[in-house]
Order: C-alpha cells, then sequence, then structure tokens
C-alpha cells in the first residue's frame, strides 16, 4: 500500500475545500447584494400594486408563515411549507381583502416530473388565484401524481389568505354590540378569551365628552374586572352607562344568538375544516363541522365520529379515525383552534 | 494483479469542485434570473458519472484496481465538504449530502467499471466511457422515479 499515493487524493479534497471556502468568503458580499436584489424583484410582482414594502416578523400561531412584506395594496406572505420531499419555500401575494393575487415558489426539490412542476405549472398556480383562503384540492388544476406537493402549494397559498383575513378582523375575535346611549348609538367591542371578557372598547359614540366621559372610562373597566355586563352605572351618567353595559350585552348575545359557539378552521385533506364548538363553562358541549371539502366516502366515518369523541372526552385529544387520518387530525386541530388549546 | 490506482477519487473532487465554484460564481455574477442548479440526487448523479468519465478517459485502457472502502470513505468526504465549503448546503445537510453522494458514487463506480471492463476486453470505441455515463445516468433517473 503506497500511503503517497493515498493522501494524493485526500489532499486534493482538502484543497478544493479550501479554494471554494475562500472563494465563497470573498464573493459573499457579492452573492448577499444580489439575493436582495433577486427578492425585490420577485416582490415587486408578489406584492399587490408593488412599490414600496417593510418587512414584518411574524409572531402568530402558524408555523409555515415565515416573514410578512407588507405593502400599501396588500402583503406577501413568506411561508415554508413541507412538501413529498422536501421543504417549499413560496412567497404568496395577498391584497388586503385576502384575495389571493399572486403564488410563487421560490425553492422546492421535489420529484422531477412530478412535484417539482408546482415551481413552474402556470394553470396549477393560477388556479389558486383570487382565492380567499377557502381552497380545496378539488378547486385546483392540482399536478397529475403529485398530490402531496399540489396540497402543501395549496394549504400555503390558504395560510397566506387567512393571515390577511385574520388579521383584518377585529383582534382576539372580538365580538361587537350596540346599544342606544344619550346623544345616539354607542357601539362597543368585546374581546373574549373562552368565557372570559378580556377587553371592551367603545369604537363609537355620540355622548357628551364632559357627562359621559367618566362612564365611557369607567364601565367598560368594570365589566372586564367583573368578568359580567351587570355592574353598577356611574352616577351622572346613566345612560351612557347603560348605553354601554346593553352594548355589552347586545354583543354577548350575538355570539349565544350564533350558537354561543367558538369557530375554528385547519387543514383537512380535500381543504379547509371549520368546525363550531359549543361551551358551558369549560364543558365541551357540543362540536359541529360546519364547512369541509372531505371525501364523503372515506372521511363520513371521522366527520361523524371524533366531533362526539371530543364532547364525550371533553378534550380534542381524542384518538383519530383509521382511514382517514388527515380528516380526523383536521378536526381535531379545528377544535383546538377554536378553544384556544393551540 | 493490478496495482491500487486512487486517482478516481482526486479527479472526483476535481470534478466536483470546479462545480461547485461555478455555483459559487453563478450566485454572485449570474443575472436574478439564473437558477442556481440544486444539491439533489440527479446532479450528485451527474457530478459521480462526469467524473468517471473523465478518469476513464486519463487512465484509458491501463486501468489499476480500486480500494473500494477508500474510495467510497473520500467520496464521503468529497461531497460532504466541497457543497458546505461552497455554502451550497447547510451545516446540518451537509453530511446527510456526503453520505448520500458518496453511497451513490461508489455505487455508480462499481457498476461503470463493471462495464467499462467488459468494453475493454474487445476493441472499444473512444465514445465508450461517454455511452456508458449516459447510460448510467438515465439507469440512474429511471431507478430513482421507482424509489421516490
Amino acid at each position: 500500500m503506497n500511503l503517497k499515493k493515498m493522501l494524493i487524493p485526500a489532499a486534493a479534497v482538502a484543497l478544493a475545500a479550501l479554494i471554494l471556502f475562500v472563494a465563497s468568503a470573498a464573493f459573499a458580499g457579492t452573492s448577499e447584494a444580489k439575493a436582495a436584489e433577486e427578492l425585490d424583484t420577485i416582490l415587486e410582482y408578489v406584492i399587490p400594486g408593488g412599490g414600496e414594502y417593510e418587512f414584518e416578523e411574524y409572531s402568530g400561531s402558524n408555523g409555515s408563515i415565515t416573514g410578512i412584506y407588507r405593502g400599501e395594496q396588500g402583503v406577501a406572505v413568506e411561508l415554508v411549507v413541507g412538501g413529498f420531499a422536501d421543504d417549499i419555500h413560496m412567497l404568496v401575494g395577498v391584497q388586503n381583502d385576502g384575495t389571493v393575487t399572486s403564488v410563487s415558489v421560490l425553492e422546492a426539490h421535489e420529484t422531477y416530473g412530478l412535484g417539482q412542476k408546482a415551481k413552474d405549472d402556470w394553470y396549477f398556480l393560477a388556479s389558486m388565484l383570487n382565492s380567499q383562503g377557502d381552497l380545496a384540492i378539488t378547486d385546483v388544476d392540482a399536478i397529475t401524481g403529485a398530490t402531496i406537493t399540489s396540497s402543501a402549494v395549496m394549504g400555503a397559498v390558504n395560510a397566506a389568505s387567512s393571515y390577511v383575513l385574520d388579521s383584518s378582523a377585529p383582534a382576539g375575535g372580538a365580538l361587537t354590540g350596540t346599544a342606544d346611549g344619550f346623544g345616539g348609538p354607542i357601539t362597543v367591542e368585546v374581546t373574549m378569551d373562552g368565557d372570559d371578557i378580556t377587553a371592551v372598547t367603545v369604537t363609537s359614540n355620540s355622548e357628551t365628552p364632559s357627562i359621559a366621559g367618566a362612564a365611557l372610562e369607567q364601565i367598560p373597566a368594570a365589566i372586564v374586572e367583573a368578568d359580567s355586563a351587570d355592574v353598577d352605572i356611574v352616577a351622572g351618567a346613566t345612560y351612557t352607562s347603560n348605553g354601554i353595559i346593553n352594548a355589552v350585552k347586545a354583543a354577548l348575545e350575538s355570539a349565544g344568538a350564533s350558537g354561543g359557539g367558538l369557530t375554528g378552521t385547519a387543514d383537512g385533506f380535500g381543504g379547509p375544516i371549520t368546525v363550531e364548538v359549543a361551551m358551558d363553562g369549560d364543558t365541551i358541549t357540543a362540536v359541529t363541522v360546519v364547512s369541509n371539502s372531505e371525501t364523503p366516502s372515506i372521511a363520513a366515518a371521522a366527520l361523524e365520529q371524533i366531533p362526539a369523541a371530543i364532547v364525550a372526552a371533553n378534550s380534542a385529544d381524542v384518538d383519530i379515525v383509521a382511514g382517514a387520518t388527515f380528516t380526523s387530525n383536521g378536526i381535531i386541530n379545528a377544535v383546538k383552534a377554536a378553544i384556544g388549546a393551540e | 494483479m493490478k496495482s491500487v490506482s486512487y486517482k478516481l477519487n482526486t479527479v472526483l473532487a476535481a470534478v466536483v469542485g470546479l462545480a461547485c465554484l461555478v455555483c459559487v460564481l453563478m450566485r454572485a455574477f449570474a443575472p436574478v434570473t439564473a437558477q442556481l442548479p440544486v444539491v439533489d440526487i440527479p446532479n450528485l448523479a451527474a457530478l459521480s458519472i462526469a467524473a468517471l468519465v473523465v478518469d476513464g478517459y486519463i487512465d484509458g485502457k491501463k486501468r489499476g484496481a480500486l480500494c473500494w472502502l477508500y474510495t467510497a470513505v473520500l467520496a464521503v468526504l468529497t461531497f460532504w465538504l466541497l457543497p458546505w465549503a461552497a455554502g451550497l448546503t447547510s451545516a446540518g445537510e451537509a453530511l446527510r449530502v456526503g453520505v448520500i453522494g458518496g453511497a451513490l458514487f461508489t455505487l455508480l463506480a462499481l457498476a461503470y467499471v463493471s462495464i467499462r471492463e467488459k468494453l475493454n476486453s474487445g476493441s472499444g470505441n473512444i465514445l465508450s466511457p461517454v455511452c456508458v455515463g449516459f447510460v448510467l445516468y438515465l439507469a440512474c433517473q429511471g431507478f430513482m422515479s421507482v424509489l421516490l
């Protein structure tokens, strides 16, 4: 065995690595500048209306969203979702009203000739435009032989749109109610955390500031503190006090009118599954699947059994139905989202 | 008995190093619209076969035997270190790429050498190494579609 001969290829590997390391370090600045320029170019197309944008860190609960580029007419949501072979890195342009205007797959390492087509299959990508977080796999021109990749991309598009819709909705899924005060209607926004009133905000009123000021300040705080709308009125501002109290009651009743239910949405196999969860204190009294895009013949058992199991267990941590894993997990995750267990 | 040759791994390091250098330059200077080749199995296979073909032309018919274990270890090192040094793979995935690339190269080298030994027994055409490499690449693609 010739040791000298053996060392030559090892030295060649070491030398090549050293040259590459030096070259990579030397061109790092240029590469970064070019990457930033590339991102700018893409964002010019992806952000609705183009123009100036600001980057925002995403702090929500959706693990696939990595950042937000906010423009004047909408945002580009950056996402990394799990594909078939590897993660798929995407940018989705969404108008301020939640309408998807562009879908760009920045990086994907899916199977050649199948899932990898997601990067540039015009028909597939275009079929997701103008949606509003409600796409099901049957709505898109999915890539043949690449259902998992197609579903992953579609899920990312739904997540991007839902992010915009959720962030433009009243914070924390707040309830609104209106009642008459002294000078006109008083509208309040009530934020709930389960059964707890966490905030009451008077969003509009026509009261006389010098008279109603104390009530406008004290009544919302008293309601939050008492966790109830049954609080004492402020002397000298009876109408305003009662207006706020009645508006809060109206807001709470509006939730009751819709079944007192909490709603949550999560991805199933064919698209988003939305559930309504009725609570009595800490007890789950009913779970209703209000919308889904699952395949009836496959998902029926899960759609029937999982809600019943959750009510019986008074918990979303229940066993899935064999053969309908995605649907089962979709319902479970939607319930968790509704009751704030995630 | 044939003497042991270690040239194949030197050629592999040169081919992979050159490809990585091209990627580094592309990343810095290519137009914004240009797509960088990704580090994946088809590209690892293409580089492995390119190295085998180049080695085939360098050695001609006077080819030495290979120490397969050493060849495999160096191939793993090559696919581990070079893309990582070029910034094409993260530290986490570099070892995975190294192991996959090394195993792929060793298998392809085994197949290539076996086929070429057979070809060398007759009056081989000058294009033989290229043809063998091309057929191996096609076979590799077909096999991958089965695996994936």
